[in-house]
């Protein structure tokens, strides 16, 4: 009786190939050609090399980009039993005020194929404002006395693409001029030095960032806000995903997991947040967002205004 | 004496073809699949050094994430979706009567499902992938996929008997409709 027949044997002969995958001789001949056309195809060393996701992923965890690590708004759920629609834009309610500067501090912990280096773990302090200020510093180990990495502090103009900045490497001991600018491309990270709640509420307007279940966190009641896996175009060997886990009670970020699978290898950057909050603009917290003193740092060809970086530029003389 | 790198790829290439363009063949119309066949192995030619000893399973995995992308590119989301319900071009099978009947609504039904749904019954009633290999070309764990199908196959059964029936299967436990 065919009610009663197996469903996978049912699928099974629904099979549109169910004759099988041979080809016919013509068929035969396109694949030789295409066989031809592909060893015809000449391989640099670039292609051969790990997938591009790795390298950026392993790039960003070494800290050689000028800021990669990412941050996520929290988003408050406790007043409902499961999460839906609207949720990012509660979160843009309680974030995105024009005088906040939003401050975190962040474990970062990237995990990569062996042939990509390291695993490695950096930590970083940043502070961020709506009115595009930015502040990064980069540490090896958490607390006070940390040895710090690196440092940067710029700011974004309105009509600017690239945001103008200091930044100050502990390697050379020197402040540069650089630009920063932010595209994930298609993966729904977030601008780590700009407004998450935004952010947040675009990505989920455009069906990137979805919520997805309650979970728990180190004890602490959480909300999963996810992407689709996502190939990027000019990758298709490579998977990634994104996974932010939201707090619910406080509205505290937890923790960001951006993973990418190539089939053969699997890397992962979990960045943890043990401090998100937003801060009252005012002077104090203005200075915050200024480049720290290097006394004695070496200057290299910088001659960006303080109107630009919204904080006085060391390497300019008055 | 270790093979080229030419002849590497030529074995793996013979090997799999007809099963690399079988599996697009099952999701994509003639000419897209050809030209997603054709990029799978461009991308397993770059990347020769990281196709791994079994390399069915990451090459389907490389074809899904090509055809995905065409689908994006040119907003064909909707395509697979009509062509299994159609289910009119590629069979060889020629099935008649009562078992062309059957088939059809069985690709019409499995047209209804999510995608990864779809797609893990696939790589195992069409594709004959036990489940780890099947997990490998899906790009989960092979628990994962266990849970994905066994779900799966509950979806296509209610949607054999009854839509309505899907439906109340992708709701959680305990969700109930107010009017």
């Amino acid at each position: 009786m065919r009610e009663s027949r197996d469903t996978m044997e049912r699928l099974a002969a629904a099979d549109p190939l169910s004759g099988g995958e041979r080809l016919t001789p013509d068929e035969e001949r396109e694949a030789e050609a295409l066989l031809a056309r592909l060893l015809a195809t000449p391989v640099s060393a670039e292609d051969r090399r790990a997938p591009r996701a790795l390298r950026r992923l392993a790039l960003a965890a070494a800290g050689v980009a000028a800021v990669a690590a990412g941050a996520f708004v929290a988003v408050n759920l406790a007043d409902s039993g499961a999460p839906g629609p609207g949720v990012v834009d509660r979160a843009v309610a309680a974030v995105a005020a024009e005088d906040v500067v939003f401050h975190y501090v962040e474990r970062m912990e990237a995990t990569v194929p062996s042939r990509m280096g390291e695993d490695m773990t950096v930590y970083s302090e940043s502070w961020n404002t709506a009115d595009g200020r930015f502040h990064q510093k980069r540490y090896t180990s958490p607390g006070p006395g940390a040895e710090l990495l690196s440092d940067f502090a710029g700011r974004r103009l309105p009509g600017r693409d690239l945001a103008r900045a200091l930044a100050w490497d502990a390697r050379e001991d020197t402040i540069r001029e650089m630009g920063y600018s932010f595209d994930s491309g298609p993966v729904p990270n977030l601008d780590p030095l700009a407004d998450p709640g935004a952010q947040l509420r675009a990505l989920e307007e455009q069906g990137r960032l979805r919520p997805a279940g309650p979970t728990e966190v180190d004890g602490r009641r959480a909300y999963r806000l996810e992407s689709d896996p996502i190939s990027r175009p000019d990758e298709p060997e490579s998977e990634e995903r994104v996974i932010f886990l939201v707090d619910a009670e406080t509205y505290l970020p937890l923790q960001k997991r951006h993973s990418i699978d190539t089939g053969v290898g699997r890397a992962t950057l979990v960045s943890r947040y043990t401090v998100y909050e937003r801060l009252p603009l005012n002077a104090r917290t203005s200075e915050l967002l200024a480049l720290d003193p290097h006394p004695g740092a070496k200057c290299s060809r910088t001659t960006v205004s303080a109107d630009e970086l919204g904080f006085t530029n060391p390497c300019v003389r008055p | 004496m270790k093979p080229t790198r030419e002849k590497r790829f030529e074995g793996l290439f013979r090997e799999h073809y007809a099963a690399v363009r079988g599996y697009a063949l099952r999701r994509a119309p003639a000419d897209q699949a050809q030209d997603a066949v054709a990029e799978t192995f461009l991308v397993a030619w770059r990347r020769l050094d990281d196709v791994p000893d079994d390399p069915l399973p990451w090459l389907y995995g490389v074809a899904r994430r090509v055809l995905a992308n065409q689908r994006r590119s040119a907003s064909r989301g909707a395509a697979l979706e009509r062509r299994l319900a159609a289910a009119e071009t590629v069979s060889r099978s020629g099935d008649p009567g009562e078992r062309a009947g059957e088939a059809e609504a069985v690709r019409a039904a499995l047209g209804r499902l999510k995608e990864r749904d779809r797609e893990a019954l696939m790589l195992v009633a069409w594709h004959g992938l036990s489940g780890e290999r099947a997990a490998r070309a899906a790009g989960c764990s092979r628990a994962t996929f266990a849970v994905r199908l066994h779900r799966a196959r509950a979806r296509l059964a209610a949607e054999l008997e009854s839509p309505d029936a899907a439906d109340r299967l992708s709701r959680p436990d305990g969700a109930m409709e107010l009017n």
